[in-house]
């Protein structure tokens, strides 16, 4: 791979984050009421304390020096104190990532498996009835709304049939390492298959797109009149050349997975960075809501980075383009 | 006129266009006419009844945990989820197709920067951003519609803009320039038209979209909390323990209500598609 | 020697398999056990075990937690605590320094308690036990906002806490509660009966408090018998659904008890017509508070009495005052004397389905009189936004008047209603002023005789009664969800609910 193109990509990265940060700053400071209100919004306090309140907050300065401020802690990893932990909010946050993180690239990986495999085969049967049912059969999953299917899931399999517990992460009362491993299998089961259920047809239909395409290409009939074998043509030439762009359709996604995780995590009382955004929210606990939509944001600047890498990797155009 | 005509026959009689026309209008009479269809007025605090009853000849889908008609709340809440999907629709299409025209026709640095802007905007993720904003602005319908299209319009306009730049490189551009066209007439006579079909298009993948977004951000608590809404409904269900009180159709009955809107609405979608794009449809064989 | 340790080990271990603990589900994160910054519900309740205050309410009537006894210099501003004699978790004595730290931390730190930080000074440890608090202002209220809300805290283990605005004082937090610390994991929070406080539980050994997202969750839990008791005010619908399915749920219990909150509507007393008192009376008549009540809760909620306060403030709410009733007839007067001029009023109401509710059924009553209104619904920043501003007709909002009766001073007393830049100096949002009701109220504000208040009080109600400032609509009640299968002894208190100091004290395992 070009160091060239490794160099772009990892500048546009650091500027896309750089812009992130003045943007969720402005967004802060611009939304009504103070973010430090609760600490001396009380009407009996004398005038003296509060402004001492709001001078111990940085809120007396001017604007643009509040920004500079912010930028230099956020670039030291500090973002503030959460009101309602009364910690660093940073350790929160990267205390729920690793779970939001299991809950959602498991099942996105496993989809784009699934995807590749059924996108490419199903190919080879157009034009029949199966293959036009399991299309449209695919594209309705889609218009599913996610919270409903997992409304169901809870209900169905893990309350009228008891096969799956309702909610959490794992069994709090369990004691060792590999019992504890089971039980959030146990409980990440239900959300999996929901996510799952969720990606793999608009993961399908694209696989199925570019197949499509790459079958109209001048070498597949080169191959054809070497006298490869369906499969083999599968195999080599179909497969391998659908990956680059589909990790490139999948940066597409990244971002409303990331987001979309909030729904399925508050279902499955799931404690990612989902449901501590709502929670934030609900508690009117600023720096945490902040800083949690800021990393949200980082963490798809550098998922999609590392789906760049992953589609350069497997496709020569994108890498020496 | 006859080429839009002959698309439009197309569009009915195909498969998408016929089921899709036919989902939306029935829901969309029973948004315009819900006053006269439905048996009851949710709006009404009289017009309760015994709570939590399961369907019945009285109440066709049962009642809500407060004594609600579900099958009215449902036909009421056609109307939120069928306008914010076409205010949304339509405000996408607009404001995302009028800057990427834009950006494609003026090029240079307002290209790139607008491009740069897109890129960005993709990038964030939507909800937790929305519900940062909801917090603060509060929930009310409009409010949702201009988070919507403020998300919505980047995709659209990358689209639109790659359509412009390809448009440009044709033969009549350097014709009309060469008679002496000035570029605000050939950016109105040629290029916007040529968007048109891919704005429908978008436009209805992007009101899809909204319905279900509507019923995500109505299922967190942040509905308008004046409307009758479907995703409203999914909360209290939740929020009422409606699961343990065994009142399943209060979970049922609006999931495939959003289900159906936004099916009908993504259908519709993609029999656009394929009549802008016949190619398509030749795929099929 | 090995057959001793070994015998030990096997009697620690076994006792550790019959170490008996009660199941509590609680709604809620708990995040931080810093007494100071406490945000959630589920942490308010579990502190209070863990952490002690000098003083505490029994039904409006102040007692002695910490405090062996206390005097009120008041001319001075002054009051004089002396100390039990208790014992932090860790076994260290709790010493007048302890205390005094405590106080003087508050206002050093600058923590977000703005009643202590606009009344008090300083605290003084004048012996081993006594202490001597210094006031800036002194009145009844202040009590409640001091004493009663400071925790006590051990000064050798918060002496080098440099912010206490991010120490969530998770690892090993030692106070003088009833219950210690053993425990927090994300999902659960243990705590130990501490045997050398008075009030511990003696028949268990502890409680682990769970952390629920939602009442389903917690209700289901407690069906399976994983939970003995919800920790929060049950739905009505789910007490309902108990209460007449005994058979389906066999250990399963709901205690009913009156509520301390009460729902009220506040008036606009800047601008007509909500500023003539015939306007709100002819509201107060034209309501149907049994339907309220039948309607919104089920029947699980109380009617209110004129004076406002609810049965809970049992030392001093005057029930001779009677319950308002419905009279059509007797509103319409009312309303023709008032001069009301047809205008539509705007009533501000919070998101939450209740209030919503009420809302509506209030609109409908008011039709009946020929009294157009409309519901304005607002997320609860947005409301209470507007209520600071004094921006409002009516809003329908609750008071927490059981336990702290004496919080109707914020809400009627005329120098907290002073609108000024745009925002009310206090909690009389609706700028309340009656001269008289004033008088009452600083009497309220500066006695400390148990007799003198329970008759200002009285005054209070009857002056309430006759010039409706505020107008009660229905005190909920309070209800709670117990299990029977793996305890027993749970006793139910009129006004302390189910889960009380008692019943902790006399609960046994089965």
């Amino acid at each position: 791979m070009s160091l060239s193109y490794l160099v772009r990509r990892l500048l546009l990265m650091l500027l896309t984050i750089f812009v992130a940060l003045t943007f969720s700053f402005i967004l802060i400071r611009s939304l009504p009421g103070d973010p430090a209100e609760r600490y001396y919004g009380d009407p009996r306090l004398p005038q003296e304390i509060k402004d001492e309140i709001k001078a111990s907050f940085g809120l007396d300065k001017p604007v643009m020096m509040q920004y500079f401020i912010f930028l230099g802690n956020a670039f030291r990893g500090d973002l503030g104190v959460s009101f309602t932990y009364c910690q660093k909010v940073v350790p929160v946050i990267v205390s729920r990532l690793p779970w939001t993180l299991i809950l959602t690239v498991i099942p996105t990986i496993l989809s784009m498996l699934v995807a590749l495999n059924t996108g490419v085969s199903d190919l080879f049967n157009r034009g029949k009835f199966l293959d036009r049912f399991m299309r449209f059969f695919a594209f309705s999953l889609n218009a599913i709304p996610t919270f409903w299917l997992a409304l169901l899931m809870v209900m169905g399999l893990g309350f009228y049939a008891g096969w799956f517990p309702l909610q959490g992460m794992y069994d709090p009362l369990l004691q060792s390492g590999w019992q504890r491993l089971w039980s959030v299998i146990q409980h990440a089961f239900l959300p999996w298959l929901t996510l799952f259920i969720i990606s793999t047809p608009a993961f399908s239909i694209q696989v199925r797109n570019l197949a499509l395409n790459i079958l109209g290409e001048d070498f597949i009939v080169t191959a054809r009149a070497k006298g490869l074998v369906q499969s083999e043509i599968r195999r080599r030439h179909v497969l391998r050349n659908s990956l680059g762009p589909l990790f490139s359709f999948l940066t597409l996604r990244i971002a409303g997975l990331v987001g979309g995780a909030v729904l399925i995590e508050t279902i499955f009382s799931w404690k990612g960075m989902g449901l501590l955004v709502l929670e934030a929210s609900r508690n009117s606990d600023y720096p945490l809501l902040q800083a949690t939509v800021l990393m949200t944001i980082v963490l798809v600047i550098i998922a999609n980075f590392s789906a760049d890498l992953l589609q350069a990797a497997f496709d020569p155009r994108v890498r020496y383009g | 006129m006859s080429g839009v005509r002959r698309k439009w026959k197309a569009f009915i009689g195909g498969f998408e266009g016929k089921v899709s026309l036919g989902i939306l209008s029935f829901l969309a009479v029973l948004a315009v006419f819900a006053p006269w269809i439905a048996p009851y007025d949710p709006y009404d605090i009289t017009q309760r009844d015994f709570p939590l009853d399961p369907p019945s000849l009285s109440h066709w889908l049962g009642t809500d945990g407060f004594g609600v008609d579900i099958l009215s709340q449902v036909i009421y809440g056609a109307r939120v989820s069928l306008t914010i999907g076409l205010f949304t629709g339509v405000g996408i299409a607009v404001l995302g197709g009028l800057i990427g025209v834009f950006a494609g026709t003026w090029g240079g640095a307002t290209d790139m920067l607008t491009m740069r802007v897109v890129d960005f905007v993709m990038v964030l993720p939507g909800l937790p951003i929305m519900i940062l904003i909801m917090t603060n602005l509060g929930s009310s319908f409009w409010v949702m519609v201009m988070i919507f299209v403020l998300f919505g319009w980047a995709g659209i306009a990358r689209i639109t803009r790659a359509v412009v730049l390809s448009e440009r490189n044709r033969g009549f551009v350097d014709a009309a320039r060469c008679a002496g066209a000035k570029k605000s007439y050939i950016l109105f006579k040629h290029l916007l038209p040529a968007t048109y079909s891919i704005l429908f298009v978008s436009a209805a993948f992007a009101a899809g979209g909204a319905i279900l977004a509507e019923a995500g951000l109505a299922f967190l608590g942040f509905g308008d909390p004046t409307l009758v809404s479907w995703g409203k409904m999914l909360n209290y269900a939740r929020t009422y323990n409606a699961m343990i009180l065994g009142a399943w159709w209060w979970i049922i009955f609006p999931g495939i209500a959003v289900f159906l809107a936004s099916f009908s609405i993504l259908l519709m979608g993609v029999g656009l598609e394929k009549m802008f794009n016949p190619r398509l449809k030749e795929r099929e064989r | 020697m090995k057959r001793t340790l070994f015998l030990l080990l096997l009697l620690i271990f076994f006792s550790s398999l019959f170490a008996s603990y009660m199941n509590v589900a609680v709604i809620g994160e708990i995040r931080s056990l810093n007494p100071y910054f406490l945000n959630s519900t589920a942490e308010r309740q579990v502190i209070g075990y863990i952490y002690e205050t000098l003083l505490s309410t029994e039904n409006g009537k102040t007692v002695g937690l910490m405090a062996e006894s206390w005097e009120v210099d008041l001319p001075n501003r002054v009051m004089h605590v002396t100390l039990k004699d208790q014992l932090f978790h860790d076994g260290k004595p709790v010493t007048a320094q302890d205390v005094a730290f405590s106080y003087n931390l508050t206002v050093q730190k600058r923590l977000p308690m703005g009643p202590v930080l606009a009344y008090f000074i300083r605290a003084e440890a004048v012996s081993e036990r006594q202490v001597d608090l210094y006031f800036r202002v002194l009145n009844a209220s202040v009590l409640s906002f001091v004493p009663m809300a400071i925790p006590v805290i051990p000064q050798h283990l918060w002496a080098d806490i440099e912010s206490p605005r991010d120490f969530p004082n998770t690892t090993n937090p030692v106070g003088s509660g009833s219950m210690m610390f053993n425990n927090l994991t994300p999902q659960t929070l243990t705590l130990d009966s501490f045997h050398e406080h008075p009030d511990a539980p003696k028949n268990i050994d502890g409680i682990v408090f769970h952390m629920v997202q939602d009442e389903t969750m917690g209700f289901l839990g407690l069906v399976k018998g994983d939970y003995d008791y919800l920790y929060w005010n049950l739905d009505p619908s789910l007490a309902s659904q108990l209460l007449s399915n005994p058979g389906r749920y066999p250990d399963i219990h709901v205690a009913t008890t009156h509520g301390e909150s009460v729902y009220v509507m506040l008036f606009n007393h800047r601008q007509a017509p909500t500023s003539d008192v015939h306007f709100r009376k002819a509201i107060q008549d034209a309501l149907n508070y049994p339907e309220i009540v039948q309607k919104v809760f089920r029947d699980y909620a109380g009617l209110p009495y004129y004076g406002i306060l609810p049965k809970t403030a049992s030392h001093v709410v005057d029930e001779a005052l009677g319950i308002p009733q419905q009279d059509l007839e007797k509103a319409k007067q009312a309303l023709a004397a008032s001069g009301y001029d047809g205008s539509t009023l705007k009533i501000l109401c919070f998101s939450s389905k209740e209030y919503m509710d009420m809302g509506e059924y209030i609109k409908l009553y008011l039709s009946k009189i020929g009294v157009k209104v409309e519901l304005d619904v607002k997320g609860h920043e947005s409301v209470m936004a507007e209520m600071k501003k004094g921006n409002f007709d009516m809003v329908l909002t609750s008071f927490s008047l059981g336990f702290h009766p004496e919080m109707l001073y914020y809400y009627l007393h005329s120098s907290r209603g002073i609108l000024q830049d745009g925002q009310v100096s206090g909690f009389n949002y609706g700028g309340y002023n009656d001269p008289d009701m004033d008088a009452i109220l600083d009497r309220i504000w500066t006695t400390f005789s148990e007799d003198e208040l329970k008759e200002s009080f009285f005054d209070l109600q009857a002056r309430i009664k006759q010039t409706v400032p505020m107008l009660p609509l229905c005190v909920p009640l309070q209800l709670e969800a117990y299990s029977t299968r793996n305890f027993d002894g749970w006793l139910v208190s009129e006004t302390e609910g189910v889960f009380n100091t008692q019943t902790l004290q006399n609960v046994t395992p089965k």
